[in-house]
């Protein structure tokens, strides 16, 4: 049995992780941002000095405590999946926002948080995107709808009875599939249908006016909280989903 | 022409009106008071996620009487530079009571971001947009002593006999370096420009070198290549093809399609007050027709080689990659001095990133003045 270091996080999946299979797998971690209390300090020592910029300009404290607890926890993942210290890798974002890792880049990851519920997900060779949203009942649903989704994906909508549940079904879907292929809401929402059962997104042709389905992507609606809803979208057919709970104890003992 | 028959938009509201309502929803949304709403801090940090803020979108949308482009909050982050973007802007004077000699011609183009100061002049060039609003955050990091200029394109010139050409970054260059000279007639120059703005002021330090001018320092904020082919979609393909179907047009039809179509991409539109509908729609002609000619121009430039030293600040959230930094190696005969800040293309200027970004700035300013003085 490992004794946890302090300085590894996660240390004590880290055996079983050089095990785990990452041709077929995708993994994804799940945790309440606000649980991670004493952890805290520690989780910002491990950010990257851009990282300490943007925590220190949040308007709210929750939201800064939030934060460190979302990228501190992502770095620790990403290292214990690596086998580095999360401290020491190097985020680096694409124009359109999507974060990457340029000296690993056969590791994949995206990450989402809804006020304090987070999951992150990590693949190899494989891109992905995830989203987790916590119910709201304040939105105006319908100027939503008119924004966010094409013609196919709205009278999907219509033909559902539970139309709030239905709202934030199809949303996290289609955001982890706008998620995965990076180009997030730069990407012509009109145009993309995620509201098909087989799981494959769907883009219109300017030129032909039809849909067409794009057969390297697969999405995934996913139960993680019970106030939530979340959606996993990722390349390839033939993936599986295994979770992991990120626990705050096995960062080691809360620093004094 | 009677319009009764046109939807023709409401009059837009100033920036400070679009800041109050800003400001009054998100601390709404956000839960604390109107006070504690930082206007120049990004929208994701006050801790709004994306639905709530295309909800934001929308009721923005509802209040203006308008569509809005769903990648705006995004386009221009904070509440500032989205209030500007969407009131009327107007364009910031040359101050009549700075203590500098009066140029000899009446100038267009130059205009004094902040006149304030003891250090050289600090001269900027306009994005694509032809405005100089993405420098308004770094003026005030880079603060009272260090005078900060920039060339825009005035839209009440562009029709004009003696407007700008905006079709060649060499003319558009060449008119920028006389207006320069007439304001200051010798260098050293510190000039700089972010996103196009740094290809312009590339063709001025050149120009300028060819005159014997000094250029003490050449800065280029997250600026592409010239002529490097991209994957993005031409933005002035599809306007050039908007205009060409706007001019067979009767008037009313126009404000519909303009409304339908144009708005979205036209950022900065200058508006004045009781302005007409008509005159409105024909400022928004005229502005993306700004855009677009300033797209194509910079697709057809190519960069010379270039005897000087160029300092390139690129955002780490990379727009320009190291493929642009390449090229500019490449035409550097003085060499590239080569800076990262944090952010991405377009939050780089914007707060809270742009103090990194002014921080260098003034640190190359202050090299290039120790290093140019005899």
């Amino acid at each position: 049995m490992l004794a946890p270091s302090p300085h590894c996080v996660l240390a004590l999946n880290r055996h079983k992780s050089q095990n785990w299979n990452w041709e077929e797998t995708i993994h994804l971690w799940a945790a309440d941002l606000d649980l991670a209390g004493a952890h805290l300090p520690r989780l910002y020592e491990s950010l990257c000095p851009q990282e300490r910029e943007r925590a220190r300009n949040f308007l709210q404290e929750r939201d800064r405590r939030r934060f460190i607890a979302a990228r501190g926890l992502l770095r620790a993942i990403l290292g214990s999946c690596i086998g580095v210290r999360g401290a020491q890798i190097s985020i680096e974002a694409h124009p359109t926002g999507k974060p990457f890792l340029p000296q690993h880049r056969s590791w994949r990851f995206n990450v989402s948080h809804s006020q304090n519920f987070a999951l992150w997900a990590v693949a190899r060779e494989r891109e992905v995107g995830v989203d987790i949203e916590r119910l709201r009942l304040n939105l105006n649903l319908d100027a939503l709808t008119n924004r966010l989704f094409s013609a196919p994906e709205k009278a999907w909508l219509r033909s559902k009875t539970s139309t709030h549940a239905a709202f934030f079904r199809l949303w996290t879907l289609k955001e982890a599939y706008l998620k995965a292929d990076g180009r997030g809401i730069f990407l012509p929402l009109q145009e993309i249908d995620v509201s098909s059962e087989t799981g494959r997104p769907a883009h219109r042709d300017a030129r032909s006016d039809r849909w067409r389905f794009l057969e390297q992507w697969r999405l995934q609606s996913l139960s993680v909280f019970p106030e939530c809803v979340a959606a996993v979208a990722a390349e390839g057919q033939n993936w599986k989903l295994e979770f992991h709970r990120a626990a705050f104890h096995d960062i080691g003992p809360p620093i004094e | 022409m009677p319009l009764e028959d046109s939807p023709y938009p409401s009059p837009a509201p100033s920036p400070q009106a679009v800041q109050e309502w800003l400001v009054t929803n998100l601390a709404a949304t956000v839960g604390v008071a109107p006070a504690q709403i930082d206007v120049r801090l990004a929208l994701t940090q006050m801790g709004i996620e994306s639905l709530m803020l295309f909800s934001l979108a929308g009721d923005l949308a509802s209040w203006l009487g308008r569509d809005i482009e769903t990648t705006l909050l995004w386009e221009y982050p904070t509440v500032e530079a989205l209030a500007a973007h969407l009131g009327h802007n107007d364009a910031i004077r040359l101050d009549p009571q700075a203590n500098k000699p009066q140029p000899r011609s009446k100038p267009a183009s130059l205009v004094a971001i902040q006149p304030l100061g003891t250090h050289p002049p600090f001269f900027v060039v306009h994005e694509v947009s032809g405005t100089v609003w993405c420098y308004a955050a770094m003026a005030r990091h880079l603060g009272e002593d260090q005078p900060f200029y920039g060339f825009q394109v005035p839209l009440s010139e562009v029709e004009s006999e003696s407007a700008p050409d905006l079709d060649s970054l060499i003319a558009l260059a060449a008119t920028y370096v006389a207006e320069l000279r007439a304001h200051q007639p010798r260098g050293p120059y510190f000039l700089g420009g972010f996103s196009l703005g740094g290809v312009i002021a590339f063709e001025m330090a050149r120009q300028l070198r060819e005159q014997e001018q000094e250029i003490a320092l050449l800065a280029l904020i997250d600026t592409y290549f010239p002529g490097l082919a991209r994957s993005t979609p031409s933005l002035s393909r599809k306007i050039r093809i908007h205009a060409r179907n706007l001019r067979g047009l009767e008037s009313a039809q126009r404000l519909h399609y303009l409304q339908a179509r144009l708005q979205k991409r036209v950022p900065n539109v200058p508006q004045a007050q009781g302005e007409t509908p008509e005159a409105r729609a024909r400022r928004l002609l005229l502005q993306s027709q700004v855009s677009a000619r300033l797209e194509a121009a910079f697709r057809t430039y190519r960069a010379p080689p270039y005897a000087g030293r160029i300092t390139l600040l690129r955002a780490q959230g990379q727009f320009s990659s190291a493929d642009d930094s390449r090229r500019w190696r490449g035409v550097a005969l003085g060499g590239v001095q080569h800076h990262f800040v944090p952010g991405s293309h377009g939050l780089v200027v914007a707060e809270p990133y742009v103090r990194h970004l002014a921080a260098r700035l003034k640190q190359c300013l202050h090299q290039a003045r120790t290093a140019s003085s005899p």
